[in-house]
């Protein structure tokens, strides 16, 4: 009795690791040429996932450009991997490592958000892997000087005085709640926003670090004891720094409690179709900043063709970020181009680099920031339920 | 043996003398609290902002009462902490929104305004049928392959923990899987019922201001959720002490041989107890996916520790002090944030744990099932 | 026929055996009182006659029909009452549910009006043996006095009108009085029809109230005679009755 069952619980086993052997095993495609691999860090999964995704496929697009010799001969294959991180600070670090100590490995687009380009940051400096982000916005990353970190977008510094700017010239509350997640980009930004608000002139009441981000195991659906908050403020509008998923449940439970005449302002991390869905009817005339603007809306042939090619290869049209980080990817296809492939040379390459992308120009300070004259930053404002370009920050406040 | 002698007093606690000053001193230091703080403008001066408060409280307080029925009384049959619980609630909680989705093809795009009527009865009471008897029958299965084998080998206390807690991750993770993918090198796609992205519920209530209290507005949903923990707590209530089911409970909760003595199937009083602890469970996940607005495979996590909190704060094992506890959670970690912040809420309501723990170690009412 | 008769039951407790093949009968309408040491397998044995242990090997039978094996729920219900070793009652449970937790076996079947009617008759039975119980019905059985713990768990085992009666140590713990008052009511039970299997150290009490006894040490049961033959037994006198 005894080793009849054990017998056959060894051969269900032996058979459950065949299938999964089978269903793992690919067969490796013959190629001559030598093949570099390029990992982008983010959320595949989980419920932010959706603000990586449409960047994740411009990067992507661009590489099967490239391996395809759309942008002229290459010296290798480019293998371009995801590596998912479900866009948490905790869960990166042995990812990070195990990419680094893989020499196949030379280049990072991403870390995608702010706690995991901190997280992860260290391993891949240390390594001497380049890793390029264009939406892990928080300012200060920058002062960790890593000689490996580019930024390829502006940052909180940039998006924060939008944000401030647009409530206190445009809205213009009787008083403005500021109040943001616990991550280190939601905490950075509301506090630029607060600054930027009074000294704007603006009253301002703050409860920054409010509500915990969601990650893999925590998703936090109840604002009852916020809303409560900031029905007691009378503010009329405000302002919240952090993602779509809880910014688009706060906004409905404010629209319950009847906080109905109440708008909402937040950063490029609410700015996607997860919250539009989600804050339904009550997210109307929610503005949201982002250094993204719409790439669907630009005139340039180069983008127009990119917006066709994308839609044709994703069935949908380019989301948050799909443009800057096909951009990014350009940049590595151009290093590699030009005969760099080692993690170092990729370095040296974008250290120098001077490249008109599809939705800016892109060469770095000594700090690795892009140049302040390059960096844009735009508004977006939900309408039927769908986030719309309303334009440059800058063209939006002087019409006032 | 020594267990035996015990139990046949009863226990008795040790009353503390100066349990009566514990009690006016706490009191006295949060009205001291409170003065200053209304005084300092740290903390709201105008009732409709403590009413409002509350009433966010009490929404909460009784959710997690209903939670933490389940978790009481499966501890005071098996001593067991069922970790695995709070995926019991989100099971329920998947449950209810396939019922309106499936059975009565309600959705936000279909209908955004809710329905009314009879049609709302019907539809939510079956609703909440479906979602207790799911999360019930999760619970009865939970325990035959995962508790059971582990008590007809007299495991260890330690093995029930781990077990819990396996238990518990591998039905989000399940229900983490279960996204319309195909998964662990499978040749067919899985179902697609939950996922890694919250699914939308369908608001077959429309939250409406019904009334308003000092200017704060309640809510039809508010009122649905109250009434019904209500009206199952009482129905509980008077099952555990009223009828032969319940009194089996409370004797295997006092002393298990004795009972099956008595003539107590003591499996059949565990896949009760999980039955029943299943049915709040579920009901209150309906409730809370609804309010909330969303399901989520990790949705339990929360009000799970919240509730387990609550339980304890009570008196686990004690099914009335889980509800006392319950309700008061809920206010406690409402109120404590109308003069600190939001993010303060879980520290004020831990903290408020730790210190009736440290007054009265067997939680409010003490451990006991019934009583 | 024998109304329960033990066939060479060996009982082992993880790997220790505590009972070495033991053969006992009780017949109907009898007292009978198994008597030995601390330690001897007395318990064990009521409790693997009630279903709460399993014998390793050998036989039970209750009116011919055999019960080893079978869980103490079942065993419950089959005429068998159990007041176990420390009384072992419901301390948080009021003295009335404790009587109704005896005839839950007895509850599974049958209508309310039927309940009811069982139940009345039952609680008036054993008022009457204990009316004690009676003043005290509402109050939690945590805070009865030792001797009326006793009376209720032997109360609460007669709740069903058992055939059979298994007595785990009535008097321990109790003063010589009370002693004295339970063995009175343990005959009275006997005289109305109860047949009784007894367990006890007061060997003196238990023989002077039994018909018949066995002698058990260590697992093994080293003699079995009449009541008036073992109190006049050396042996006896010397090892349980603390005579010279």
């Amino acid at each position: 009795m005894r080793s009849k069952t054990t017998v056959l619980r060894v051969v269900t086993l032996v058979a459950l690791v065949a299938i999964v052997g089978a269903a793992c095993s690919k067969s490796p495609s013959a190629s001559s040429k030598k093949t570099v691999k390029i990992a982008e860090f983010g959320a595949f999964t989980g419920p932010v996932a959706q603000l990586v995704i449409p960047g994740y496929q411009g990067a992507k697009l661009a590489f099967d450009q490239a391996n395809a010799g759309k942008f002229g001969a290459l010296p290798v294959t480019i293998q371009f991997t995801q590596e998912d991180t479900t866009g948490s600070g905790t869960v990166i670090p042995p990812i990070a490592k195990k990419v680094s100590q893989d020499p196949s490995f030379i280049g990072v687009v991403g870390p995608n958000f702010s706690g995991e380009s901190l997280a992860g940051g260290p391993i891949f400096n240390s390594a001497g892997i380049p890793f390029v982000t264009a939406s892990a916005t928080k300012t200060a990353i920058n002062q960790n000087h890593w000689a490996f970190w580019f930024r390829a977008n502006g940052n909180d510094d940039e998006q924060g005085p939008a944000g401030g700017d647009y409530i206190a010239k445009i809205l213009k509350p009787n008083c403005a709640f500021v109040t943001s997640d616990d991550s280190p980009y939601g905490t950075a930004l509301a506090g630029t926003v607060q600054t930027t608000i009074t000294n704007d002139g603006g009253t301002v009441q703050a409860q920054i670090n409010a509500v915990q981000t969601s990650n893999g195991s925590v998703h936090p659906t109840d604002f009852s004891a916020l809303v409560t908050k900031i029905q007691t403020s009378g503010c009329k509008a405000v302002y919240y720094g952090g993602y779509d998923a809880e910014a688009g449940l706060l906004r409905t439970q404010m629209t319950s409690a009847g906080l109905t005449d109440v708008t909402l302002v937040g950063g490029d991390g609410i700015e996607d179709t997860t919250y539009a869905t989600e804050a339904k009817a009550s997210g109307e005339a929610t503005v949201a900043t982002c250094p993204c603007g719409d790439i669907t809306k630009s005139t340039s042939p180069d983008a127009q063709a990119f917006v066709k090619d994308y839609t044709a290869k994703w069935g949908v049209a380019p989301g948050i970020y799909s443009g800057e980080y096909y951009d990014v990817a350009r940049l590595y296809i151009n290093a590699i181009k030009a005969g760099n492939i080692t993690r170092t040379a990729i370095k040296n390459y974008l250290v120098k680099v001077n490249y008109v992308g599809l939705t800016k120009t892109y060469s770095f300070q000594d700090n690795h920031e892009l140049v302040p004259s390059d960096v844009k930053i735009f508004y977006w404002k939900d309408v039927n339920q769908t986030f719309t370009y309303l334009g440059e920050s800058s063209q939006v406040l002087a019409a006032g | 043996m020594a267990v035996a002698s015990e139990q046949q007093v009863g226990i008795r606690r040790p009353r503390i003398p100066s349990a009566a000053f514990g009690w006016g001193g706490a009191a006295a230091l949060v009205a001291l609290l409170l003065f200053f703080g209304i005084r300092h403008h740290v903390c709201p001066s105008n009732a409709s902002a403590w009413v409002s408060f509350t009433i966010t409280g009490l929404r909460l307080g009784f959710l997690y009462a209903m939670i933490a029925l389940g978790y009481t009384m499966v501890y005071g049959v098996l001593q067991l902490l069922n970790f695995a619980h709070s995926e019991i609630f989100m099971v329920g909680s998947f449950a209810g929104l396939y019922a309106f989705k499936t059975l009565f093809g309600i959705t936000n795009a279909n209908h955004p305004n809710g329905i009314g009527g009879i049609y709302l009865a019907v539809v939510l009471a079956v609703g909440l049928l479906v979602a207790a008897l799911a999360s019930g029958g999760a619970a009865v299965i939970m325990e035959r392959l995962a508790y059971r084998p582990l008590r007809r080998h007299g495991a260890s206390r330690l093995a029930y923990l781990i077990t819990a807690i396996g238990a518990s991750l591998f039905l989000s993770n399940l229900f983490y899987l279960l996204d319309g993918h195909s998964h662990l090198g499978l040749p067919f796609n899985w179902p697609r019922i939950a996922g890694a992205s919250p699914v939308d519920y369908p608001q077959v209530m429309k939250k409406v201001i019904v009334f308003r209290i000092a200017k704060v507005p309640i809510d039809s949903q508010t009122i649905l959720i109250v009434a019904v923990a209500i009206a199952m707590l009482v129905v509980l209530d008077l099952f555990i002490r009223r009828t032969r089911a319940g009194k089996g409970i409370r004797a295997v909760a006092e002393d298990p041989e004795t009972a099956s003595l008595m003539g107590v199937n003591i499996n059949g009083i565990v896949v009760m107890t999980f039955f029943v602890g299943g049915l709040m469970a579920g009901a209150a996940g309906l409730l809370y996916g609804m309010f909330f607005t969303q399901a989520l495979f990790s949705m339990g996590f929360v009000p799970g520790i919240k509730a387990f909190t609550a339980a304890v704060l009570g008196g686990i094992g004690n099914v009335r002090g889980a509800v006392l506890g319950g309700i008061l959670l809920g206010l406690i970690e409402n109120l404590g944030v109308a003069c600190t912040g939001t993010q303060w809420q879980s520290v004020i309501a831990f903290l408020v744990l730790v210190g009736v723990l440290m007054f009265r170690p067997t939680g409010l009412l003490g451990e006991q099932v019934g009583g | 026929m024998p109304l329960l008769e033990l066939h060479d039951v060996h009982i082992h407790y993880g790997g220790i055996e505590a009972v070495k093949g033991i053969d006992l009968s009780v017949e109907e309408g009898e007292i009978v009182t198994l008597i030995g040491g601390n330690g001897a397998g007395k318990t064990t044995t009521l409790k693997t006659i009630s279903g709460v242990k399993r014998p390793t090997t050998g036989s039970i039978a209750f009116r011919d029909k055999r019960i080893d094996g079978r869980p103490a729920h079942e065993v419950a219900g089959l005429g068998i009452g159990h007041a176990p070793e420390g009384r072992r009652i419901f301390g948080r449970m009021s003295v009335r549910d404790n009587l109704a937790m005896g005839l839950y076996a007895a509850s599974a079947r049958g209508s309310r009006a039927e309940h009811r009617r069982t139940a009345d008759e039952a609680y008036q039975r054993v008022f009457a043996l204990f009316p004690i119980l009676e003043e005290r019905a509402e109050q939690k059985g945590g805070t009865l006095s030792g001797g009326q713990q006793q009376m209720l768990a032997i109360g609460r085992a007669l709740m069903t009108r058992p055939d059979l009666l298994l007595l785990d140590e009535p008097s321990m713990g109790l003063a010589p009085m009370l002693v004295e008052k339970i063995f009175d009511v343990v005959k009275e039970i006997n005289r109305q029809g109860t047949t009784i299997l007894l367990i006890e150290q007061n060997a003196h009490m238990a023989l002077n109230a039994a018909t018949r006894g066995y002698v058990i040490e260590s697992g093994s049961i080293v003699l079995e005679d009449s009541s008036r033959n073992l109190l006049g037994n050396d042996q006896v006198r010397k090892a349980y009755l603390g005579e010279e």
